[in-house]
């Protein structure tokens, strides 16, 4: 009897045991598979807040532009693609290009063709005679851990497509090919002419002189205008004014709650739609400013922040923000403003796509938010903040045998967007390539300037009442948004519109403010101090968590001063330090 | 000893492909733990520069980062006795249903939310315990108050505890009632003909019979005392219950592993397993002492 129970226990134990070690890898599995989303959650994050946020909406719309946009390939010209060496030069014999690609689900493409068969490869095997062969494909977050490993096994395909800390990386480690050479001579005009919009972030492709990775630059500033979105059909019925002033805006929120039962201005966990108002008082967080010292210092941390907060701090004791705020994140917002229970959202340009489509579906065509600039608190004018747009770069393997057929490649994309129309190449035949227009993601870089040109080239032809004043695929796309918006109010099409509309959309509100100048550009552009990159947000944390309190009034206004210490000695003051040594004095 | 060896040498060559695998895959990789003394450049590899202790030093001269490890500490503990006596009191009450497809079904219904993911859940939750939400609403028709539950610095580490103890209780539960049904029902016979009712056979028989599966589960569970649960955490806090919500996983995700920071990751590792390594050792030596519980 004894020993069968311990037989039983310890069968007992073998199971738990068992089932513990299931349960042990379970979750941690779990976590470390949660933490792989939560990082590819952050950076299509700062993917959306830049570049490629845009270019989602680019691939909602189904790829962009074909002919040459007037604006910007301004400063390229089309006669050196002829020369026998040029930029756009045939091999004689096929050359081999290793290239690791990036699979965009997103795409469609023709029937049988994928990643590693789609027009562009095609075109770079017919157009140069350079075959590119995949190292291998994958989504963007497993992208980037297949480069990690790539580079901690020294097997850097030719080609890839790397972001900024991993550009450092393989530059210290020395696999990358000084590209500086084959640059000059083979980047074509319009790729000089993109680069000549965007210096430093060009440079930041460089270390001690010689060029590394080539930026890939993104959409431009035009995209980085976030407004404040007002329901149309509310202010409409209540026949309120456009605010004018932050009193204004207020006021409007009053009525809201007055009459339609609104919750408060939209307000979230990490402020993100406060803090697009901050410019409102002179603030501007989460970006390095010249302090009137002539020192660079961090926006958070300057008094008008404090002033700011100081306003936000009443308007959550009268109710102007939700008391929920601090524990509302973007999809409870979404979830708000879906519900009817919100009217002013300041947000980034595209959310039209997200609570936009969704108003639209559950309420009805006349449920749309319009775009109003940040209506100033004190008189003065207001600038908009503005990042550098650039996070990724085209790098070429030291081992790589023909580096500038990775130049050409890149070349070829610049090519089909501005020329090829000109070259009697069909329009077809570029909307096939651009269609799928991801799938040359490796090797391609944006025009800076194209989202502002398709806005009013888009603007012009909507004024005109004429299609035939579209040059481009994307113009084309949004003019089709815009139609399709006025006529069937098309939940399909209300981001588009809400983004490209001739009528307080995103860009009819950010376009002006880009042409008079009004913004502010964040002094640590493209490259950012080590010391900043290795305390990740801690250091904002600091600031987010504090601001709450002062906010909710859990701590006066006047913890704003110690909040900055905290901030100081947790190495902000190190992290000032290392941005003056890197940006002072210019 | 030699005799022995002699005689059972083919159970131990039995053994040598289990010692293999945990040779090859949790001892050979010991070595990548020098990366926390190094300023890890995946492509140097292990010939980086080496930097000592200065990414501890870092993270120690951090004034939030202490702060994790306290949280972590007090919402694990919390989570493993929380579960602990739950699993245990649902079992014996489970185990006194003699209805056997009653039991069953219970016996389902609550090792049912272990299959769910955080991320579900976690969606869920922060609707039904929202202010306007429906446990909230609850609390007031019973005149109770707004309770904010995910918002309130003083509630949200119980937040986290009562609902990974209501999500995880189920796979102890499991356990025990195992471990219930073992027990020798001659035990009880003898019981209940020394005049016992059902409160003593449980007190005399039943939970003496339980306490090595008891100590057996909490040994093993010390090993994740630093592990406060990232995914559920991560899903549900916010920026205003950092003070007590933000454990050591959640910190060191927004201190950049998201930016492959793998000197300061691997440091945070290696200091949570000596932190374990200790309590967990300290664990067993009580286990000893107190329930005469080895495994060696």
């Amino acid at each position: 009897m004894k020993k069968k129970k311990v037989l039983s226990l310890l069968m007992t134990a073998i199971l738990t045991m068992s089932l513990a070690a299931c349960g042990g890898t379970d979750p941690d599995s779990g976590s470390s598979g949660n933490s792989g989303s939560g990082s590819q959650t952050e950076q299509s994050g700062a993917d959306d807040a830049g570049s490629s946020g845009q270019s989602d909406a680019d691939s909602s719309q189904g790829g962009q532009s074909d002919t040459d946009d007037a604006g910007s390939s301004g400063q390229s010209d089309a006669g050196s693609s002829q020369t026998a060496e040029g930029p756009l030069a045939p091999y004689n014999e096929t050359v081999t290009l290793e290239v690791a690609l990036m699979i965009n689900a997103d795409l469609n493409y023709q029937e049988g063709d994928d990643i590693t068969n789609n027009p562009w490869i095609r075109g770079y095997k017919e157009k140069l005679n350079i075959e590119v062969v995949p190292a291998f494909t994958a989504e963007w977050d497993d992208y980037f851990t297949n480069i990690n490993l790539a580079i901690a096994d020294k097997t850097l395909p030719d080609v890839c497509m790397v972001q900024t800390t991993q550009l450092q990386q393989l530059i210290e480690a020395d696999m990358l090919y000084d590209l500086s050479e084959v640059y000059e001579t083979y980047a074509s005009d319009i790729i000089k002419g993109y680069m000549a919009i965007e210096p430093e972030s060009f440079d930041s492709g460089k270390k001690d002189g010689k060029l590394y990775g080539i930026a890939q630059l993104g959409v431009g500033p035009i995209a980085q205008i976030n407004p404040v979105w007002i329901r149309k059909d509310w202010k409409d019925a209540l026949n309120l004014e456009d605010p004018k002033t932050m009193d204004d805006l207020i006021a409007i929120e009053k009525a809201f709650q007055q009459e339609y039962g609104s919750t408060g201005i939209a307000a979230d966990q990490s402020l993100t739609t406060l803090k697009i108002l901050a410019p409102a008082w002179g603030a501007y967080p989460d970006i390095w400013i010249q302090e009137p010292g002539g020192q660079i210092g961090y926006g958070s941390i300057q008094p008008e922040m404090k002033t700011a907060l100081g306003e936000w701090a009443k308007w959550y004791q009268e109710g102007i923000i939700s008391n929920q705020f601090a524990t509302a994140n973007t999809e409870k917002l979404n979830q708000d403003a879906v519900n009817g229970k919100l009217g002013i959202y300041p947000f980034k340009n595209w959310l039209g796509w997200t609570a936009g489509t969704d108003m639209i579906t559950n309420i009805g065509p006349e449920a749309y938010l319009e775009a109003y600039a940040v209506p100033p608190a004190a008189g003065e004018k207001v600038l908009y903040p503005l990042n550098c747009d650039n996070y990724t770069y085209t790098v070429v393997s030291k081992n790589c045998k023909n580096p500038e057929a990775a130049l050409k490649c890149i070349n070829f994309f610049a090519y089909m967007e501005n020329e090829a129309a000109n070259d009697g190449i069909s329009q077809e035949e570029i909307l096939s390539y651009f269609d799928v227009e991801h799938a040359a993601q490796i090797m391609r870089v944006q025009d800076p300037d194209l989202d502002r040109s398709t806005y009013q080239a888009t603007a012009k032809a909507i004024a005109a009442q004429d299609e035939s004043l579209l040059e481009t695929r994307k113009q084309q796309q949004a003019y089709a948004d815009i139609v399709n918006f006025t006529n069937d109010g098309s939940p399909t099409a209300v981001g588009g519109y809400m983004l490209w509309g001739p009528d307080k959309s995103a860009y009819s509100v950010a376009d002006p403010i880009i042409t008079a100048g009004d913004t502010i550009k964040n002094k640590v552009w493209a490259v950012t101090p080590d010391v900043i990159n290795r305390a990740g947000t801690t250091l904002d944390d600091i600031l987010t968590e504090g601001f709450t309190k002062i906010i909710m009034g859990e701590e006066p206004l006047d913890y704003f001063d110690t909040l900055v210490e905290d901030w100081r000695t947790a190495g902000g003051d190190e992290a000032t330090q290392a941005v003056n040594d890197m940006y002072g004095n210019q | 000893m030699k005799k022995r060896l002699k005689r059972e040498w083919q159970m131990h060559l039995m053994l040598l492909p289990g010692i293999l695998l945990v040779f090859v895959f949790s001892y050979i990789p010991l070595y990548g733990l020098v990366i926390a003394f190094q300023d890890y450049n995946p492509g140097r590899g292990f010939s980086s520069p080496w930097v000592g202790l200065s990414h501890f030093r870092y993270l120690f001269s951090q004034p939030n980062f202490v702060r994790t490890i306290w949280n972590s500490l007090y919402i694990a503990i919390f989570k493993i006795l929380g579960g602990l006596l739950t699993s245990v009191i649902f079992a014996l009450l489970l185990n006194e249903i003699g209805h056997r497809f009653l039991k069953r079904l219970f016996q389902t219904l609550i090792y049912i939310p272990n299959f769910l993911s955080w991320v579900i859940l976690a969606g869920v939750m922060t609707d039904l315990l929202a202010g306007d939400g429906l446990v909230n609403r609850l609390l007031n028709s019973m005149n109770l108050g707004t309770v904010n539950f995910l918002g309130s610095p003083s509630v949200f580490p119980w937040t986290m505890i009562l609902s990974e103890i209501w999500k995880s209780f189920g796979f102890g539960t499991v356990v025990y009632l195992a471990a219930l049904t073992s027990i020798d029902p001659e035990l009880y016979e003898a019981a209940r003909i020394d005049g016992a009712g059902r409160m003593s056979q449980t007190r005399y028989v039943t939970l003496p019979m339980l306490a090595p599966t008891v100590i057996l589960m909490l040994v093993l569970s010390l090993g994740n005392v630093m592990n406060a649960g990232f995914d559920q955490i991560f899903n549900l806090y916010a920026p205003v219950v950092y003070r007590t919500g933000d454990i050591i996983d959640t910190y060191v995700y927004r201190l950049g592993i998201t930016q492959a920071q793998y000197s300061v990751g691997t440091a945070v590792g290696l200091f949570k397993s000596v932190i374990s390594l200790i309590l967990v050792a300290a664990s067993y030596v009580i286990a000893d002492k107190a329930a005469n519980y080895r495994v060696f």
